[in-house]
């Protein structure tokens, strides 16, 4: 609440100053804008500008020194028995802080330390507001003394605008730099304790046995090949439902199809690729496993309840729409001139599908198959609610397996402590589903982009 | 060069009826392949859409029953001080004189909810004339009766294997027979959050949760992802840089939305400290998650603007700047809009990023703010899906139907925006 | 303008009548009455009706747009893989009715081939691109089959010198003249009846055109060729006889020195003499 009563505030302050700095102007050269060097708003955004700058700078400047004030004061009220492991008690305090539930089973001298943090908080916020009021203040004064006729108002504020813009481009690399960085950290930290190879190459999974806090000495087993063995199996059975459907669909649409059937399958198939991943893992947990296990039960064999299969399928269903829209776009970039030179040597339809198009479309067609594979690899939602929790070296679709995503989300989800071999090895799994999907999406991209300049 | 033709040659084309006649089977062949294909997609989608609706229109139904109550007492206010589930307590064993023993009695409380002493307070809060008369009034009944009710508890099974017993049933059946039995809509699901009791639970805190959480979302994502375009479109130099820039957007399209979860847990709440399990944490994950998705549909809509635009513009003497905020931009914003509507569905579907960040805990309370504890929806069908309850399945498939109607609005929506303002150059 | 005809008369004068005396007597192969083409409702070509002699090569000029490439892909259905394409008349090839519904379009283009504007080998090798055509009809029975098909077929368009040691290579990496001389071996493998050419020189150099043109003639004698072009030097270069498209219709056809010396129509007169066009 306080925070939207100083949102309001600064706006506020920033529509008085746009005035202050467009009326300003204006009187300098008594109302004749022709006299003026830019438009008169020109100098008011010149000014909101030198405001923004400053009070965020102060702000950035703030939020780093926060942290470490706070603590610095805090110690001092710690007693000697929280002194041996700060950085534990400041993370315990900061949980405590925001969830009133847990405090109330704290102990007295918890919350003592946790009421004096909320004061030094509450100091902060005040602090934080001043700061920043102050430094934009302080900014415009400075400003306002280069305000003049001959000012070449637009232009400076043009160039804050196209810092503005780079900035907001390059968010997404540090968005890629944050992943890479905070998933190689934890995953470093995971491999303090369980060695590399013991991860990539032991055949032993299960991660559940560090549980309690006295028992990290004994921590559990962390051999990851079971789950990515897992992850495999149920990503080959997607791929066998997904890829003749989706090609044959692609196939059909891009060259049978006549104009009226392809508006209509197109965006129906497109619903299947818009159906949120929760209701395909609904769909199979609820649907599909029940009827594949009483299939397996007329026919005498016994399938497990939460199978490969029945995940794998409806993965499949779902990467269908995926590989049918990018192979049709593929298959649609093949120039018509090879079309129609088979069909000058006297080929039918299929026969100038299958021996000409077929293979001119193979990169790219192969560059789709991959950016569906990795999609779904790091499919998580289907087989969370799907697939089984126990890794298992099988390769029987009748089995129930365990994936990366699938563990990922079990050692995570629920209480944790943060610096347990169990969740840091979620992050060592997801550095590798990082890597893997990343390896996928570029080599897919490199070789449908070679495709398209190919045909271009 | 007659001479040395080869025979083969010289025979020419077999074109014999029986060759053209099995090239042309092959031809039908394929064809039909290609049919079945499309056919089998369409089905998987028929059969996942019946499945789901056929298990989830009846949780917008609900049974009640109907209780004489008698509000005839005079400590009945103040509502605070009332023991209204005493109240309602004693108003059922008025139907039932003959039901004497306390097992019996526990037994009969089960066929209602256990939330009816909030109703008769609701009720008499809502028409306080009630006070000092006896009234006829419908209440919930208990999740295992609107079971019953919809035919999912079967009477021939042994009494063992059945959530309501021989006793219970004979019970229902003379409610029934009075006609205090009746469907009716389920107003709780729309307007209550979770609860552990299926026949009180209801999607209003997911669905303000999702509002919440998508708010923050578009808020960061729109403008960044605009601004980003429209620098990488209209004002970055073609080097290796924005070359980089490019290749890492399309990549970060591709990341599976879970690593966005792991950047969240790691870095917004371990390391930022944004509080867990809140609309602004899974908001900004959200975020991070669909800018990729919202540069490039904004991209390819500044695209769409002819060159031929910003040379006018140009060569009237505007800037770069006022060329793009004055013509380029606002011929662009429906493509744009219709992009980051397309975004937003694909957020309101995500579940597993928020997974990560603590979204998935058991929340009863309609979230009030940015900062309170929230789910979302897709959250909320998760939990409910693990629910052992055979009501919360019906109740995760309504949830199912509310979320895919949403998301198809969205979709209808942009589509028509596009038509709208789709523009030929 | 009068250098011009000059120059044009005096190139098809000399050498090429010869040619054209040698020729056996000639039969009718294909044979068009009434040729009418509608895209949807726009209608592209009317009333067209010329027969087409056995060992000729027969010119179809005119300006850009006037149909006669629209009426060359009438003649082996290829206008069939165009969407809201209708065709009218009656097109005949040894009596048989290509439009009948008896006919079957695979059937046609086996017996009349085709080349292309723009040469469009398949993304294969060499020697795969030269298979291709035998592979579907069926008329090889061996590996030498094919090597006897490939090495003839490569030979007759004069390519086999300079493929011969790369003929695993794909066919995309030639030569422009090269790839259209590729896509010709690749259409007389199957050994069809009637060559259709359209356009074929107009992406080549003008050596590159120059060997196909003598390739062209050389073809004559085994097969039937027409051939669209907008080089009317071409076609007084190449063909025997010449029919002059304009605005959708057949303005006339005839020998080839008569059109280009006597046209009887002024619209050919003037399409010639370059005054239209």
């Amino acid at each position: 609440m306080h925070n939207l009563i100083f949102t309001a505030l600064i706006l506020i302050f920033l529509l008085a100053i746009y005035h202050y700095g467009r009326r300003f102007s204006l009187l300098t050269v008594n109302h004749n804008r022709q006299d003026l060097h830019s438009l008169p708003g020109y100098y008011g955004l010149y000014l909101v500008f030198w405001f923004i700058g400053p009070a965020v700078a102060a702000l950035i400047i703030w939020l780093l020194l926060e942290p470490p004030i706070i603590m610095g004061l805090l110690s001092e009220s710690l007693t000697l028995s929280f002194q041996a492991a700060p950085d534990d008690v400041m993370r315990e305090v900061r949980l405590l802080a925001s969830n009133a539930f847990a405090l109330k089973s704290a102990t007295p001298e918890k919350v003592l330390l946790v009421n004096r943090y909320q004061e030094l908080q509450a100091l902060g916020n005040g602090i934080r507001a001043v700061l920043v009021l102050g430094g934009g203040v302080l900014g415009v004064v400075y400003a306002r003394r280069f305000l003049s006729p001959e000012m070449r108002a637009r232009q400076s504020v043009e160039r804050f605008i196209k810092v503005l813009l780079i900035l907001c481009s390059v968010i997404a690399i540090f968005t890629t730099i944050g992943i890479v960085l905070s998933l190689l950290f934890e995953a470093i930290r995971f491999f303090h304790k369980v060695s590399p190879a013991e991860f990539l190459f032991g055949l032993h999974w299960s991660p559940q046995t560090a549980l309690r806090a006295d028992q990290v000495g004994a921590s559990g087993a962390f051999g990851a090949v079971p789950v990515f063995a897992g992850t495999f199996l149920i990503t080959i059975i997607a791929m066998c439902v997904s890829i003749p459907i989706g090609l044959m669909s692609a196939i059909y649409l891009a060259e049978y199809a006549t104009p009226r059937i392809r508006n209509w399958v197109k965006p129906s198939l497109e619903i299947l690729a818009g159906v949120p991943t929760v209701v395909y893992g609904f769909f199979a947990a609820l649907t599909v496993a029940p009827f594949i296990r009483g299939l397996g039960e007329q026919v005498g064999i016994a399938v497990a309840s939460e199978s490969a299969l029945a995940a794998g399928l409806v993965m499949g269903i779902m990467i269908i729409p995926f590989i049918s829209s990018l192979s049709d776009d593929i298959i649609n970039a093949v120039p018509q001139s090879l079309r129609d030179g088979a069909y000058a040597m006297g080929s039918t339809k299929s026969e100038t599908i299958r021996q000409v198009v077929l293979p001119a479309a193979l990169p790219g067609i192969v560059g789709s198959i991959l950016l569906a594979v990795s999609r779904a690899i790091g499919e998580t939602m289907i087989v969370v609610m799907a697939a089984g929790l126990a890794a298992k070296l099988t390769a029987n679709p009748l089995e129930a397996v365990t994936t990366v995503t699938v563990q990922i989300v079990t050692l995570l989800v629920g209480d944790q402590e943060f610096d347990s071999a169990k969740t840091l090895a979620a992050f060592a799994l997801g550095l590798m589903l990082f890597f893997i999907t990343l390896a996928l999406n570029v080599v897919a991209l490199i070789v449908v982009r070679k495709y398209r300049e190919k045909y271009d | 060069m007659t001479d040395n033709m080869p025979r083969s040659i010289q025979s020419g084309p077999d074109l014999s009826a029986a060759r053209i006649a099995r090239r042309n089977r092959s031809e039908r062949w394929f064809r039909q392949l290609g049919i079945l294909a499309i056919g089998s997609a369409l089905l998987m989608l028929a059969v996942l859409m019946t499945s789901i609706t056929s298990k989830g229109y009846s949780a917008f139904w609900q049974t009640q029953i109907a209780i004489n109550v008698n509000f005839a007492s005079s400590d009945v206010l103040p509502t605070e001080k009332v023991n209204f589930r005493g109240l309602a307590r004693r108003s059922i064993r008025a139907l039932f004189p003959d039901v004497k023993s306390r097992r019996d009695k526990r037994a009969l409380y089960k066929l209602f909810s256990n939330g009816i002493g909030y109703e008769l307070r609701d009720a008499i809060q809502r028409d306080p004339s009630l006070l000092g008369q006896s009234k006829r009034i419908w209440v919930k009944a208990s999740a295992d009766t609107d079971m019953l009710v919809k035919g999912f508890i079967e009477r021939a099974v042994k009494q063992s294997d059945r959530r309501l017993s021989d006793k219970q049933l004979t019970w229902f059946d003379r409610l029934e027979k009075d006609g205090r039995i009746a469907k009716r809509f389920n107003l709780t699901f729309f307007t209550q959050a979770d609860s552990r009791e299926p026949e009180q639970a209801g999607i209003l805190g997911a669905l303000i949760g999702s509002i919440l959480t998508l708010s923050v979302t578009l808020l960061l994502v729109f403008p960044v992802g605009v601004a980003a375009a429209i620098y990488l479109e209209e004002f970055a130099p073609k080097n290796r840089w924005s070359d980089v820039i490019e290749v890492n957007i399309n990549n970060l399209a591709a990341v599976p939305s879970i690593v966005f979860g792991l950047l969240g847990l790691a870095v917004l709440l371990n390391w930022v400290g944004l509080p867990r399990s809140t609309p602004i944490a899974g908001g900004v994950v959200l975020a991070l998650m669909t800018l990729p998705t919202i540069i490039i549909s904004s991209r390819s809509a500044l695209k769409a603007v002819p060159p031929s635009i910003r040379e006018a513009a140009i060569g009237m003497g505007a800037s770069p700047l006022q060329t793009v905020s004055h013509h380029v931009l606002p011929l662009a914003m429906p493509g744009m809009m219709t992009g980051a509507i397309i975004g937003m569905a694909q957020a309101l579907g995500e579940t597993a990023p928020l997974l990560m960040i603590g979204m998935v805990a058991f929340i009863v309370d309609v979230p009030g703010g940015f900062t309170d504890a929230a789910t979302v929806l897709p959250v909320q069908i998760f939990l409910w899906a693990d629910a052992p309850e055979r009501a919360f399945v019906e109740k995760t498939s309504a949830a199912i139907m509310v979320l895919v109607a949403f998301l198809i609005a969205m979709n209808l929506f942009a589509i028509l925006m596009r038509k709208k303002f789709e523009r030929r150059w | 303008m009068k250098n011009e005809m000059n120059e044009l008369c005096s190139v098809e004068g000399a050498e090429y009548f010869e040619v054209e005396d040698r020729a056996p007597l000639a039969e009718v192969k294909l044979f068009a009455r009434d040729v009418g083409v509608k895209y949807g409702e726009n209608e592209a070509l009317k009333n067209v009706s010329i027969d087409f002699m056995e060992h000729q090569v027969i010119s179809l000029i005119g300006p850009s747009g006037c149909g006669k490439s629209t009426f060359l892909r009438c003649l082996n259905r290829m206008n069939d893989t165009i969407e809201g394409c209708r065709v009218t008349g009656e097109i005949r090839l040894d009596g048989k009715d290509i439009y009948s519904k008896a006919t079957d379009p695979v059937e046609i283009r086996a017996r009349i081939g085709m080349v292309f504007q723009k040469p469009n080998p398949f993304p294969k090798s060499i020697y795969e691109n030269i298979c291709y055509g035998p592979r579907i009809h069926g008329m090889a029975n061996s590996k030498a089959d094919y090597d006897d098909i490939v090495e003839w077929s490569l030979t007759s368009a004069g390519l086999w010198d300079e493929v011969k040691d790369r003929l695993n290579e794909p066919g995309t990496g030639l030569s422009g003249g090269q790839q259209q001389r590729l896509c010709i071996a690749r259409a007389i493998a199957v050994h069809p009846e009637v060559i259709l050419m359209d356009e074929p020189c107009s992406a080549l150099d003008p050596i590159a055109t120059a060997k196909i043109e003598e390739l062209i003639d050389e073809l004559r004698e085994r097969f039937t060729i027409t051939i669209v072009t907008h080089s009317m030097q071409q076609a007084a270069r190449i063909s025997q006889s010449t029919a002059f498209f304009h605005l959708g219709e057949l303005v006339e056809e005839g020998k080839t020195d008569d059109i280009f010396t006597k046209p009887g129509d002024e619209r050919t007169e003037a399409y010639i003499t370059g005054r239209i066009g």
